[in-house]
C-alpha cells in the first residue's frame, strides 16, 4: 500500500470507467502528478487479453467526496494537503484508445497494429507508452514510410506511410504561420524521396523548388530542386523572377489564350467578382468568336462591344465591366496569344519520366493568376491521365504513376460553389481511380466543401483556433471530438497532429527539423534509393532473359 | 505491547489505561489533606501502593505466526496470565513497517477516543520509521481510504500524529 518497489516506473493509473465511443477514464496513481500529464501523449493499457494503444485527451481533476470541494482544507496543515492529494483528490485522464496492438507478454507481437473494437476492463493498468511500442505502432523507416518528426515528450521516431498518403488525396492545414510550408516541403520531400508517386507542386509563392524561406534565424531553406536535382524540374511563370533568385529554370511555361476556354474562365468568378450574366455572356462570346475568344474580346474598343451587346441581347454595362476584367486577365505576361510549345505536354512528359515537377509563380502570385494557371493545367492533365488509366486497364505496365497534384490557398479551388466547377474538385472526389490525387494546404479548411473534405484521407494538422475549421478537419474522424482540445493546444510552431489514411491512429508529433540533419538523410536516402533501382532493374533484366530463353 | 511466547505473540496498542482500589467493592477516597506534597502522603502511607492498582487495556491488532507477521485478529486471546511487554523499536517499526494494522485501530469500537489513538500509534510509529514524514504521508493516504475521505476526523488523526 505504501512505497511499490514493483511498480514500473511508466505506469499512470488505473482504467475505472469509459466506453469505446467516448473513451476511457483512467485514475492517475497517488504518486503521479496531473502537472506531468499531456494531452497527445501515447499510453499503453494492458487488459487481459489485449494491449490498447491511445492518447491522452483530456486531463481533469477529481475529488472523492464532495465536502473536500465545498472546504478546501486551509494550507496550514500542509501535511494534510499531502494525504489528500491523490487520495480523495486526483488526477484523472482521458485515454482514446485507437489500436490494439497484441500483448507483449503474450508472445503476440508480430500481430499488426488494428484498430480497436473493444475497451480494456475495469482497472486495467495505463501506463506510458514506450519508444517500442509507438515504433510498433507506426512502423520504422523503409521503403515507404518516411519519418516526419518525434511524439510529444518522447524520443521515438514517427513514420508516416508515404505511399498510402499518396493512395488518396490528403491536406495540410493550418494558421497562417504555424508552418505549413515546412511541413508541405517535408512530405513532398518524402514523396520523392521514397518514389511512391509523381509531384506536380503549383508553387504559388516559390517556396518549394528552390530554395525556401524560413521564418527562423536562418533565412533560407534548400528546395526540392537542391535535394534532389536531377528528379525534379522546375518550371516557372516568371523566368525573370526565377533569374533573379539565382534558379536556371527548365522551362518557362506560357499559355495561350487561344487555350483558356470559357469554363477556365468561369472559374475566376469569386476572384473577379463575375455576375452570373457575365458568365453567361462570356459562354455566348465564345461561341459566337470561336477558339480565340479572349484575345479578340480582350482587344474590342467600345463601339465594337456595344455593336456585340446589341447583337446578343446583352446589357452594354455587363459586357463593359466584363471587359475591363478580361483585359485585366489577358494582360497576365505569361499568357500569349499563341504558343508553340505545349506546357501541358512538357509537363506530362517529365511526370511520365517520373520526374517531380515544381512550377513557380514568381511575381505573378496573385489568386487570380494561380486559379488560372493550376486550374488549366490541372484539367488538361486531368483528361490525360484519365485516357491513359482507362487504356492501361488491360495492361498493368502501362498505368502512368501515380500523380499528387499540390495546391495551395485551396478552398479558393474547392470552396462549395466552385468546387464542382473545378478539375481540382472532381479530382479530390473521383480521380483516386486514376491515380492523380490532391495535397491541399489550406488555413481556412472549414471554407472547403464538405463533399471533398470527406474524401481527404491523410489530414495533417498544425495549429487551428477556429472552432468550424476544426470540426471540418476532424468530421468522419473517429473519436474526432476527442482531439479537439489536443488539436486547439498545439504549439503554434513545429506541432502537427496527423490523422487518416496514411498513419495507423492520429498522432501529436513534433515536426522533423528541416535542416542540415535532414539534408544528409535525404541524401542518403536517395543513394538506397538509386540502389534499389538498379537492383531492380538487373532483376526485370533476368526475368526478361528467362522469358526469352525458353 | 506484546504478549505471548516468542513465534506466537500478540500484538496490540495500549488504548485505555486506569487506575482504582485492589478490591473492587471499595472506592478510594480523597486523603492527604495535611500533607504538603503527593510524594509525602506516599511516604507516609506507604500500604497506599498495595491497595491501589493501574489497568490497561490494548487493542489487539496482530499477531506473529512463526516468521509472518498477521495484522488481523489471532485464532485465539493470548493466555492467561501471559507476561506483556512493552514493544522495543525494532519491535514497532516491524510491526508497523505495513500500514494494514489501522484498518484494524480505525474501524475498531473500543471504550476510548478512537482517532485520538489511531493519532498516537501513528506518532509512535513514524518516530521510528526511517523517514517519518513519508511514513506519516502514506499512512494519511491509506487512512483517507479507510475513512471514506471523512475529512474532518482524517485531519484529527493527523494532528495528533504530528504532536
Amino acid at each position: 500500500m505504501t512505497l511499490d518497489p514493483d511498480r514500473s516506473p511508466r505506469r499512470l493509473g488505473v482504467v475505472v470507467a469509459g466506453s469505446l465511443s467516448k473513451g476511457l477514464e483512467a485514475r492517475l496513481d497517488d504518486c503521479v502528478s496531473v502537472e506531468d500529464m499531456a494531452v497527445g501523449r501515447y499510453v499503453v493499457v494492458d487488459g487481459h487479453r489485449h494491449r490498447f494503444f491511445g492518447m491522452i485527451t483530456d486531463v481533469r481533476l477529481s475529488a472523492a467526496n464532495p465536502e473536500i470541494v465545498a472546504a478546501p482544507p486551509d494550507g496550514s496543515d500542509p501535511l494534510l494537503v499531502e494525504v489528500l492529494a491523490g487520495t480523495s483528490t486526483f488526477g484523472m485522464v482521458d485515454v482514446a484508445p485507437m489500436l490494439t496492438i497484441g500483448r507483449a507478454d503474450l508472445g503476440s507481437k508480430l500481430i499488426a497494429p488494428m484498430p480497436v473494437k473493444t475497451v480494456p476492463s475495469h482497472f486495467a493498468p495505463v501506463a506510458e507508452a514506450s519508444e517500442e511500442d509507438v515504433q510498433t505502432v507506426f512502423g520504422a523507416e523503409d521503403q515507404t514510410h518516411f519519418y516526419v518528426g518525434k511524439p510529444l515528450d518522447m524520443d521515438a521516431r514517427i513514420c508516416i506511410d508515404v505511399k498510402r498518403f499518396a493512395e488518396r488525396s490528403s491536406g495540410i492545414f493550418g494558421k497562417s504561420g504555424t508552418g505549413k510550408t515546412f511541413l508541405t516541403r517535408l512530405l513532398l520531400a518524402g514523396i520523392v524521396q521514397k518514389q511512391t508517386a509523381v509531384n506536380l507542386v503549383f508553387d504559388m509563392h516559390s517556396e518549394y523548388g528552390w530554395r525556401g524561406s524560413s521564418e527562423g534565424q536562418r533565412a533560407e531553406v534548400k528546395g526540392l530542386k537542391q535535394l534532389f536535382g536531377g528528379q525534379v524540374s522546375v518550371f516557372t511563370l516568371d523566368e525573370d523572377a526565377s533569374l533573379a533568385r539565382g534558379v536556371k529554370a527548365d522551362h518557362v511555361v506560357e499559355i495561350g489564350l487561344d487555350q483558356i476556354s470559357p469554363e477556365d474562365f468561369e472559374l475566376l468568378k469569386d476572384v473577379l467578382d463575375l455576375s452570373e450574366a457575365a458568365c453567361e455572356s462570356i459562354h455566348r462570346l465564345a461561341r459566337r468568336l470561336g477558339r480565340d475568344w479572349l484575345r479578340q474580346f480582350a482587344d474590342t474598343e467600345a463601339p465594337e462591344r456595344e455593336q456585340i451587346a446589341a447583337d446578343f441581347g446583352l446589357n452594354p454595362g455587363t459586357l463593359n465591366v466584363l471587359h475591363r476584367k478580361v483585359e485585366r486577365i489577358a494582360r497576365l505576361p505569361f499568357l500569349k496569344p499563341s504558343v508553340r510549345d505545349d506546357s501541358v505536354k512538357r509537363i506530362l512528359a517529365n511526370l511520365q519520366r517520373g520526374q517531380h515537377v515544381v512550377l513557380e509563380f514568381g511575381r505573378h502570385d496573385s489568386l487570380d493568376a494561380y486559379l488560372l494557371v493550376a486550374n488549366f493545367l490541372t484539367q488538361r492533365i486531368h483528361d490525360t491521365y484519365r485516357e491513359q488509366v482507362d487504356r492501361a486497364m488491360g495492361d498493368r505496365a502501362k498505368m502512368p504513376r501515380p500523380l499528387i497534384i499540390t495546391i495551395e490557398e485551396a478552398h479558393k479551388f474547392l470552396g462549395p460553389e466552385v468546387a464542382h466547377l473545378t478539375s481540382f474538385g472532381k479530382i479530390a472526389r473521383e480521380l483516386r481511380k486514376y491515380l492523380v490525387t490532391l495535397l491541399v494546404v489550406d488555413q481556412r479548411p472549414s471554407s472547403i466543401d464538405a463533399d471533398v473534405m470527406s474524401q481527404i484521407g491523410t489530414r495533417v494538422t498544425c495549429l487551428l483556433d477556429d472552432e468550424r475549421d476544426i470540426q471540418a478537419v476532424l468530421s468522419g474522424i473517429p473519436n474526432g471530438q476527442a482531439l479537439r482540445s489536443v488539436l486547439a493546444r498545439l504549439d503554434s510552431k513545429q506541432q502537427a497532429i496527423l490523422l487518416g489514411h496514411a498513419v495507423p491512429m492520429p498522432v501529436v508529433i513534433r515536426t522533423r527539423e528541416y535542416g542540415d540533419d535532414f539534408y544528409k538523410d535525404v541524401a542518403r536516402g536517395r543513394l538506397t534509393a538509386n540502389g534499389d533501382a538498379t537492383e531492380n532493374r538487373k532483376q526485370r533484366l533476368k526475368e526478361v532473359e528467362e522469358l526469352f530463353s525458353r | 505491547m506484546r504478549v505471548g511466547e516468542a513465534g506466537s505473540e500478540i500484538y496490540g496498542f495500549v488504548c485505555q489505561v486506569s487506575s482504582g482500589s485492589l478490591d473492587v467493592g471499595r472506592r478510594v477516597s480523597a486523603r492527604g489533606r495535611d500533607e504538603a506534597t503527593e510524594d509525602t502522603l506516599f511516604e507516609n502511607n506507604p500500604e497506599l501502593t498495595s491497595l491501589l492498582r493501574t489497568e490497561f487495556s490494548a487493542l489487539v491488532a496482530g499477531f506473529r505466526d512463526g516468521d509472518r507477521l498477521l495484522h488481523r485478529l489471532p485464532p485465539s486471546p493470548p493466555r492467561l496470565h501471559g507476561f506483556v511487554h512493552a514493544c522495543d523499536d525494532e519491535e514497532l517499526r516491524g510491526f508497523t513497517a505495513r500500514l494494514d494494522y489501522l484498518s484494524t485501530l480505525a474501524t475498531a469500537t473500543a471504550r476510548c477516543p478512537i482517532d485520538e489513538l489511531v493519532g498516537a500509534a501513528l506518532r509512535h510509529a513514524s518516530r521510528v520509521q526511517p523517514d517519518p514524514r513519508a511514513y506519516l504521508v502514506a499512512a494519511g493516504k491509506a487512512l483517507t481510504t479507510l475513512l471514506a475521505s471523512d475529512l474532518r476526523r482524517l485531519s484529527t488523526i493527523l494532528r495528533c500524529a504530528q504532536a
